[in-house]
């Protein structure tokens, strides 16, 4: 067969696939139809099936290809070597051309063509019924080819699984929201009601304490914005105390309290709920908690970063927030109710 | 999918509530999926940035987008059909814009120019490799249609089941399932090296 008959781009495919991917472009010469129709005449898989021969020339001769004809046709084809360059070929011009043909018919066909292969891949899926798993059992049982084939579908998924959580481990998503929300008609994202001002005062603090770029200050302010916001509905929904409160103690090193307290200094201390008037200006005072009256939630940020969140369980005390920039960050103990301690006892 | 499912009851409380005047609500809905949302985004662009980006379009037109939603349908399946028909078509375009710049690159070679060459950052051991092992497993992905793509990602990361892909991309479970054993069959063939390996 000479290569204008074959068409372009066909390296690697049989001639009689290469004839029909281009049958598929839309690009076929007369020539190339008729070469096509005499390579499956020849073809020993086509054997026997004058009917469907007899279909396959009035759809290629005709004046737009049936698809019936054409999956049935390629239904007779066999998973020979080459087929996935063939499936690839038929994917490109389905995607290239628009044309009607689709990615679903390749996949028909490769299921067809290898239906134990596809009925192990819904079995690692957990897809089958229990008369479906155990109609599969004795093909398993003792085939090594099958129990290969299942365990490369479970490597295969971790693979997959370790390569986008590789991928994006790194990725900080805490501004999404900031973008998010102007463009849906929010003018300041942060905006939590009732604690604006204590925002500007975070940021002073932190701006205060250094070491971090204006990008990270944001977008810490906006953690612990969102913190209290949680900590208010946790507060709102925990109003009727049903049963006596455990008592909780900090439970830091040393050296992380004489950091923690430092930074503490830095900051306001407003009463929750209570002497919030709205004006940062304000002359602010600073109060302390009794140590095992609060409750501690912790924001991880950056990398050795963690900032406290600390008041009084009954939510009438004091707000603190603290910026720790040598804490460890420890395992959290949800023991109740959303409430996490860390760390040592002091 | 049970209708008794306490997180869609949740969403649909939130969207309720959205509905109704708190725009503010959408915050956690949105911090809630970011993260999903994002993974299934960048397992398909491949590009950070990008992703990103998308992520932040998808929310922000599933938010315009409300008050088509039904309450009784899963938000998330909702959701994650925006942000998959947000990357498929970035993706098009994208494969349009790369087949105008390859053509440019042949052109540039054929007269003379240079193409740059893919730059590989360098870091130690373990980290180089797992980095170089990820590049090949997104290569691999990067063969298979959107759509394949996305239906290895949405079962292998994601965990769904066939009927829950097929309610997320509007397909016969059917289709669910050939494609999927396509693209494993597909990947299985690029990685079959590094499978070994990681056996």
């Amino acid at each position: 067969m000479s290569e204008s008959t074959q068409g372009p781009n066909m390296d690697g495919l049989e001639p009689i696939d290469a004839l029909m991917c281009t049958l598929l472009e839309g690009d076929a010469s007369s020539e190339q139809k008729q070469a096509f129709l005499n390579l499956v005449q020849e073809d020993p898989r086509f054997a026997g099936q004058s009917e469907l021969l007899v279909r396959l020339r009035a759809a290629v001769l005709g004046p737009e290809l049936d698809l019936d004809v054409l999956q049935e046709f390629l239904g007779a084809l066999s998973a020979a070597d080459g087929w996935d360059d063939f499936v690839d070929c038929l994917r490109e011009d389905a995607d290239v051309s628009k044309a009607n043909v689709d990615g679903e018919l390749t996949d028909s066909i490769m299921a067809a063509v290898d239906e134990e292969g596809l009925r192990l891949s819904q079995l690692y899926d957990g897809e089958l019924s229990v008369d479906e798993r155990q109609a599969l059992a004795p093909m398993i049982d003792g085939n090594p080819q099958a129990l290969s084939e299942l365990s490369s579908h479970a490597t295969l998924g971790r693979l997959i699984r370790e390569a986008v959580s590789e991928h994006t481990r790194r990725d900080d998503l805490s501004g999404i929201w900031a973008q998010v929300a102007p463009a849906i008609g929010m003018s300041d994202p942060e905006f939590v009601e009732g604690w604006e001002p204590i925002g500007a005062a975070i940021a002073e603090a932190v701006k205060a304490h250094g070491h971090l770029e204006s990008h990270e200050l944001e977008s810490m302010a906006a953690s612990i914005m969102e913190e209290v916001g949680v900590y208010q509905q946790r507060m709102a929904q925990a109003s009727t105390p049903a049963k006596p409160v455990s008592r909780r103690w900090f439970r830091w090193a040393i050296p992380t309290f004489a950091l923690a307290a430092a930074a503490a200094a830095m900051l306001f201390v407003p009463l929750i709920g209570e002497e919030i008037e709205g004006d940062a200006e304000e002359e602010i005072s600073i109060e302390y908690a009794e140590v095992d009256e609060a409750m501690i939630e912790d924001l991880e940020f950056a990398e050795d970063v963690l900032v406290h969140v600390m008041t009084e369980e009954d939510g009438s005390g004091p707000l603190i927030i603290m910026i720790d920039e040598d804490a460890v960050a420890m395992d959290f103990q949800d023991d109740e109710e959303g409430v996490w301690d860390t760390g040592e006892a002091i | 999918m049970s209708t008794e499912n306490p997180d869609r009851d949740e969403d649909s409380r939130l969207v309720e509530q959205i509905q109704a005047g708190d725009t503010g609500a959408y915050r956690q809905l949105v911090e809630k999926y970011q993260g999903r949302i994002y993974s299934l985004i960048a397992g398909m662009v491949r590009d950070r940035e990008e992703a990103h980006d998308l992520t932040q379009d998808a929310f922000v037109k599933a938010f315009k987008n409300l008050d088509r939603f039904r309450l009784e349908s899963s938000f998330y399946t909702w959701l994650y059909r925006i942000a998959k028909n947000l990357t498929i078509d970035w993706l098009r375009k994208q494969k349009r814009r790369r087949a105008e710049e390859f053509d440019e690159g042949v052109a540039a070679r054929e007269s003379g120019g240079s193409i740059s060459s893919t730059h590989l950052k360098e870091s130690p051991g373990k980290e180089l490799e797992r980095s170089r092992l990820k590049d090949r497993i997104f290569d691999a992905m990067e063969t298979l249609t959107p759509e394949h793509r996305q239906i290895i990602l949405l079962r292998e990361v994601e965990g769904f089941s066939y009927q829950e892909i097929s309610d997320v991309m509007g397909i016969p479970e059917g289709t669910v399932m050939s494609r999927l054993f396509y693209a494993r069959r597909k990947l299985q063939g690029l990685l079959r090296k590094d499978m070994e390996e990681a056996v």
